[in-house]
């Protein structure tokens, strides 16, 4: 396979991937055009390995791990979401869906590539292990921790808020 | 889909889904990427420009912090700082008389030493490799599109043998278990003479395939008498030959270097005599590491010992323990002993021949003593074999 028909094929994947990594889609494009210009320069021995599309998602991993570390940037909170208006109409489905990207969002980056790569992707926890770089019982808890992170902050979105009695 | 995201409200699913189904434009994607490659080439060539084998010196790395200069028969002394990639451990002996004469009769004699140095190579190579076997002694290095091996030996049929015991991947480190890569053979009517210093060496430039943007180079000369030289690598759009035959010129056979893994073995079998030695020091994009290969035996009979950082446990329930530690037993080819973590080690040991069986490779195992911090060659045993 040839450098160009790997980005034709997995490039979208590759960028959908770091748009969760980095949570900044401008990023992400940067920082997959970083990656792959690395691995067109020795894609004659990335091709090479048995999983190349591994490889450079692991790249990208790092990578973006790099730019936090060179950039003493860290990721940004996402501000809280004022309480909307209940209703079943197109506006509120949208406000609903962003909100819970945003609760997605909030997840550590780990959690979230966990997320991303178990349940979009459909890789096998090995697969998961190698390119976070991370044993198989890490990917487990990362996605369970997850889960129920998720599960909990939803229960708490719904709960009434407690009244002052004062 | 599995049971707990079933469980879960499917609304983080459906918004995970929008989220990563935005499109993306591969086109743009694609030539972002090659132009920012061809930046990086640039910059590349750009280093070399600036100065022939300083330039390309940049190759390799701090190898001299895989093997330790040896003074009376004990390790030299620290020179550079700590850890495996910033350390330069070389300490070389005072220059001997006559020296390349009386290292040719030592070459590829002692699997646990090298009798060569490239000293001008700086240390910032994403890899490098020194191997020591019977008759042959080499250092390969990587960085960015460009990787190469310098190899010694005592005549120009062991240097032809070389492929048979390449143990790494065209400048990757060796990691154990993995397939190794063949290299290209030189077409023999490309060729032409260069001088590297006061000999004649016959150079070796090729692209394979064709229309491949990488170059092979491959060198092979006398840099004294009766030893054999030879530099092979790859270099991306990369066709002077110059900076290449400028490394050549910097091989100095007046320095003994002694070879180290992080551990040491303690017990191996009556008569088993160290017959390789291997160790890849690395820093990329997977982060900082080491691999070693050790073989040891007889004519008849093998054990490898590997070694790399301690890895995740796996592959259901242990076989076996090896001072406590979990390992696994593979009997489908030879006996091969599995210890993912074996203190900060992870240790592959495989026997074959007349050590296949279990009780010799456990008995070798459990005689593994590890340095004291794998992380600072300092620690490392002096000895391989003790």
């Amino acid at each position: 396979v040839t450098f160009e028909e790997f980005v034709y094929s997995r490039g979208a994947a590759l960028v959908r991937f770091a748009r969760v990594l980095t949570n900044d889609d401008d990023r992400a494009d940067d920082l997959v055009q970083d990656v792959l210009a690395s691995v067109l320069v020795k894609w004659r021995r990335v091709s090479k390995t048995d999983h190349p599309d591994i490889y450079v998602r692991r790249m990208i991993v790092n990578a973006n791990r790099s730019w936090w570390r060179r950039l003493s940037n860290h990721e940004l909170s996402v501000a809280a979401t004022p309480d909307r208006a209940a209703g079943h109409d197109i506006a509120h489905h949208i406000v609903e869906r962003d909100h819970h990207w945003e609760m997605i969002a909030e997840l550590p980056v780990r959690q979230r590539a966990v997320l991303v790569l178990r349940y979009y992707e459909d890789l096998d926890d090995a697969s998961i292990a190698e390119i976070l770089d991370i044993s198989r019982v890490t990917v487990r808890t990362a996605a369970m921790r997850a889960l129920n992170t998720l599960r909990e902050r939803h229960v708490s979105r719904l709960a009434p808020t407690p009244r002052s009695t004062q | 889909m599995t049971n707990e995201l079933d469980q879960l409200d499917q609304r983080y699913l459906e918004s995970l889904r929008r989220r990563m189904g935005a499109p993306v434009d591969t086109l743009a994607l694609l030539s972002g990427a090659q132009r920012r490659s061809r930046r990086l080439r640039v910059r590349s060539h750009a280093m070399r420009g600036l100065g022939g084998a300083v330039a390309l010196a940049v190759l390799v790395a701090g190898g001299m912090g895989v093997v330790r200069a040896v003074r009376d028969g004990r390790p030299g002394a620290i020179v550079g700082g700590s850890g495996p990639t910033a350390a330069t451990l070389h300490a070389p002996l005072p220059p001997i008389a006559n020296g390349a004469s009386t290292a040719a009769s030592a070459i590829g004699t002692d699997p646990s030493l090298l009798h060569f140095a490239v000293p001008d190579l700086v240390t910032d190579s994403e890899v490098t490799t020194w191997i020591s076997v019977d008759g042959l002694e080499g250092v390969e290095f990587r960085k960015d599109d460009r990787w190469a091996e310098v190899s010694i030996a005592r005549s120009e049929s062991a240097l032809d043998g070389l492929r048979d015991w390449h143990t790494s991947s065209n400048g990757d480190p060796y990691i154990p278990g993995t397939p190794t890569v063949t290299q290209p053979s030189p077409p023999p009517d490309l060729h032409r003479s260069v001088k590297v210093g006061d000999v004649t060496g016959m150079l070796y430039s090729w692209s394979n395939p064709p229309e491949s943007a990488g170059n092979w180079l491959y060198l092979r000369w006398q840099p004294a008498p009766g030893v054999w030289a030879q530099m092979f690598g790859s270099f991306v759009n990369f066709n002077d030959a110059q900076p290449v035959v400028d490394i050549a010129t910097t091989l100095r056979l007046d320095t003994v270097y002694r070879c180290v893994v992080p551990f040491e073995l303690t017990s191996t079998p009556t008569g088993a005599r160290l017959r390789s030695c291997h160790l890849s020091l690395f820093d990329r994009d997977a982060g900082q590491g080491f691999s070693s290969v050790l073989t040891i035996g007889t004519a008849t009979a093998e054990l490898r010992i590997e070694s790399s950082p301690k890895r995740a446990e796996s592959g259901g329930s242990p076989t076996t323990t090896i001072g406590g530690h979990p390992a696994w037993v593979d009997n489908s080819n030879g006996t091969r002993l599995r210890i993912p973590t074996f203190g900060e080690l992870g240790l592959e040991i495989t026997g074959s021949g007349d050590y296949a069986g279990l009780p010799t490779v456990k008995g070798v195992a459990e005689g593994v003593h590890v340095a004291t911090d794998i992380d600072d060659l300092s620690t490392w045993p002096a000895r391989t074999i003790g």
